[in-house]
């Protein structure tokens, strides 16, 4: 018992402690908004009479009518002290929100604490359908739910076999990043997802894009090709595009009328190897070739070729993701995007 | 040199940055989920999808554990704290924390409002909604429900009453001296997301996980989140140091309502309330929750906005365009109970 009580105070004395090692955040404002988004009629459905709290007074819920549909929110943080010459679009993966950028799962700062303390004006969103974006029941298909043990293997946590029920007889690549002993924490960010809202999606960064930008778009994963598809649409106003693990590329007939923004691509640590993140690696290299081959300027890095070894698929998550976001903090400054 | 001189004072002023007043200044921000737990689901067939156009094929085994019913707490700590505990924004039905964030409108919601006035403000999206994320019908049996645009509209007290809501802006009908930001409605629909009839538990469950993560608190509740609350605060009352239930959609529960004889509680309401035939049953059914909290030893304020003068409110106070001058009732009345430094 003694034991324990040292231990928890241990703990807790070296949590305040790098707490208070932190600055300060000064921020000139933070707010939120939504963004695109259409409205649809549903006609012909019966009139229901529902109780929305238990003891409560009966309400009439007509389901025909007009709906706000496919609409995105986005969550904004402007420190006092700006040094990013454009504001940061920072885009979720798939079946997960801008809670992805946020606190790590193991309590650590996340990346939007690190992009606001560099002195970004900083933009999270929750892609349509996700998180506080909302969803509807006009989406075609079923949503698709991951079972806890779905992204262990998938997002290289451990290599293929690796995942198991049982905490205990769970493994891992040697020397991960990843913090293992938060994954049901992380597993607590996951949100459903369809399989059929990717061009409403889309039609929603753009809007962002157009409200917001002239603008740098980091991305992660599934937004990988949300990101392209973005630049593509909004060459002028994506000055700058940081694709982190991307799933997907851009369209090799659209490389010409991207070829002025700078690229950044990075892939963690395991994707060589990894059954599908090789194949899905290998596609962003080849796009970059042909990307390059028009005049783009696309950078391709797997951070274990710089050093920087260890990184799950969650890149923002790991435990050393502070390294990560130096070298595209670097990467942006080299770009002359940041004082 | 004179001019070197200027230029070196400036660059220096420049990097040292004073926070400017009206900068919001944080010792801390974040966010964390809280409570849940592993569900199993199984004999459901294996699936092969493609996540994205192009992408390649992957397995899709819906049998498992799943992680469900957590729920999803974003947090702000202003340097210069101020409310002795943190403040715990919890929102109303069909909707999510951001009920509390920037106004349909625009303007700044009750989470910078209370920022500003140096509390250490959690705002929180219920099970289910938002970024708490939801479980699939294998774990919910039941459909959730969707809000129409016209259901708001006469709900919330924003149009006068039924047929008010007409997809033509200009032939809405909106109660007389509304306060809320009707050219905003369609913003204010935006933050609705769907909501289920069957996971008050579970929804209470995870409020409870984080009343002991973080309290002891105040809690800020509104509509189906006070109800919410009231109970919360019937099972924690040694951690619920005080509670503002603005236009609370049921209290808690009467026989249990004695275990917040040590718990303060503000019970606020909007203008057109007594007009309004749900909303006046509301009401009566907070009102004798208050009355039993009362008859076991505890105090209950009741603020009608209109008998101290302000008026127009719908049920969306905290966006409605009045809300700072709310928020400092609010403040006012936590003042008065020794919350604040």
């Amino acid at each position: 018992m003694r034991r324990f009580g040292f231990a928890l105070a241990f703990g807790l004395a070296a949590a305040s402690a790098s707490a208070q090692t932190k600055e300060p955040i000064a921020l000139r404002d933070m707010g939120s908004f939504h963004v695109g988004g259409r409205v649809i009629e549903i006609t012909g459905q019966p009139i229901k009479e529902i109780v929305f709290t238990p003891g409560g007074v009966p309400a009439k819920m007509d389901p025909n009518g007009k709906y706000q549909v496919e609409q995105m929110y986005v969550q904004y943080f402007l420190p006092q002290n700006r040094k990013g010459k454009l504001p940061l679009l920072v885009w979720h993966g798939g079946g997960l929100t801008g809670v992805t950028y946020e606190t790590k799962p193991d309590g650590g700062d996340g990346w939007l604490g690190y992009f606001i303390r560099k002195g970004w004006d900083t933009y999270i969103s929750d892609a349509v359908e996700r998180g506080r974006s909302g969803w509807t029941s006009t989406f075609k298909g079923d949503a698709v739910f991951l079972p806890l043990g779905d992204p262990w293997e998938r997002f290289r946590i451990g290599p293929p076999g690796s995942w198991n029920d049982d905490k205990s007889k769970r493994t891992t690549y040697p020397g991960t990043q990843f913090p293992t002993e938060a994954y049901e924490q992380f597993m607590k960010q996951g949100v459903p997802r369809w399989l059929t809202t990717d061009d409403a999606i889309v039609a929603a960064y753009v809007e962002l894009i157009d409200k917001v930008c002239p603008c740098v778009v980091m991305v992660h994963s599934q937004s990988g090709s949300f990101g392209f598809k973005a630049l593509e649409a909004r060459p002028d106003k994506v000055k700058a595009l940081i694709a982190v693990e991307p799933t997907l590329g851009g369209d090799r007939s659209k490389v010409a009328s991207i070829k002025d923004t700078p690229i950044l691509v990075i892939y963690g640590d395991n994707a060589k190897d990894h059954p599908r993140w090789s194949k899905i690696r290998q596609g962003g290299v080849d796009y970059a070739g042909v990307l390059k081959s028009a005049g783009g300027r696309i950078d391709v890095v797997d951070l274990p070729d710089v050093g920087i070894r260890g990184n799950s698929h969650m890149v923002m998550m790991d435990k050393n993701s502070d390294q990560a976001a130096d070298l595209i903090q670097k990467w942006l400054v080299g770009k002359q995007l940041s004082d | 040199m004179r001019r070197i001189f200027v230029a070196t004072v400036l660059s220096l002023a420049a990097l040292t940055p004073l926070a400017a007043e009206d900068d919001i200044v944080l010792r801390g921000m974040g966010s964390f989920h809280v409570g849940g737990r592993i569900a199993e689901v199984s004999g459901k067939p294996v699936r092969m999808i493609v996540r994205q156009p192009g992408g390649p094929l992957t397995k899709l085994d819906p049998n498992g554990q799943y992680m469900v019913e957590q729920m999803y707490v974003q947090y702000f700590l202003p340097r210069n704290r101020k409310g002795k505990l943190p403040l715990l924004m919890w929102h109303g039905g069909g909707l999510t924390g951001v009920t509390y964030e920037s106004t349909p409108d625009g303007r700044e919601g009750w989470l910078n409002l209370f920022v500003r006035k140096g509390w250490d403000v959690y705002v929180s999206d219920a099970v289910e909604r938002g970024r708490a994320g939801f479980a699939s019908s294998d774990v919910w049996q039941s459909d959730p429900i969707f809000l129409t645009y016209a259901d708001p509209f006469e709900r919330f007290r924003i149009g006068d009453g039924e047929g008010s809501w007409n997809a033509d802006p200009a032939k809405r009908k909106v109660l007389a001296g509304s306060q809320f930001p009707v050219e905003a409605y369609d913003n204010f629909m935006k933050q609705s997301v769907p909501r289920w009839l069957i996971t008050d538990d579970a929804i209470i469950a995870a409020y409870v996980a984080l009343v002991d993560k973080v309290c002891p608190c105040v809690l800020l509740l509104h509509s189906q989140g006070a109800t919410f609350g009231f109970k919360v605060a019937e099972q924690r009352p040694d951690k619920v140091k005080a509670i503002v239930a603005v236009e609370s959609a049921t209290a808690g529960t009467i026989g249990k309502a004695a275990a917040l004889k040590n718990t303060p509680t503000l019970m606020l309401f909007g203008d057109y309330v007594d007009q309004h035939p749900r909303w006046a049953t509301f009401k009566k059914v907070d009102l004798e929750y208050a009355d039993a909290v009362r008859a076991g030893g505890g105090t209950v304020d009741v603020i009608n906005l209109p008998d101290i003068g302000i008026k127009g409110n719908s049920h969306m106070l905290m966006q409605d365009k009045n809300n700072a001058e709310i928020a400092e009732v609010i403040q006012k009345w936590l003042v008065g109970k020794g919350l604040v430094e």
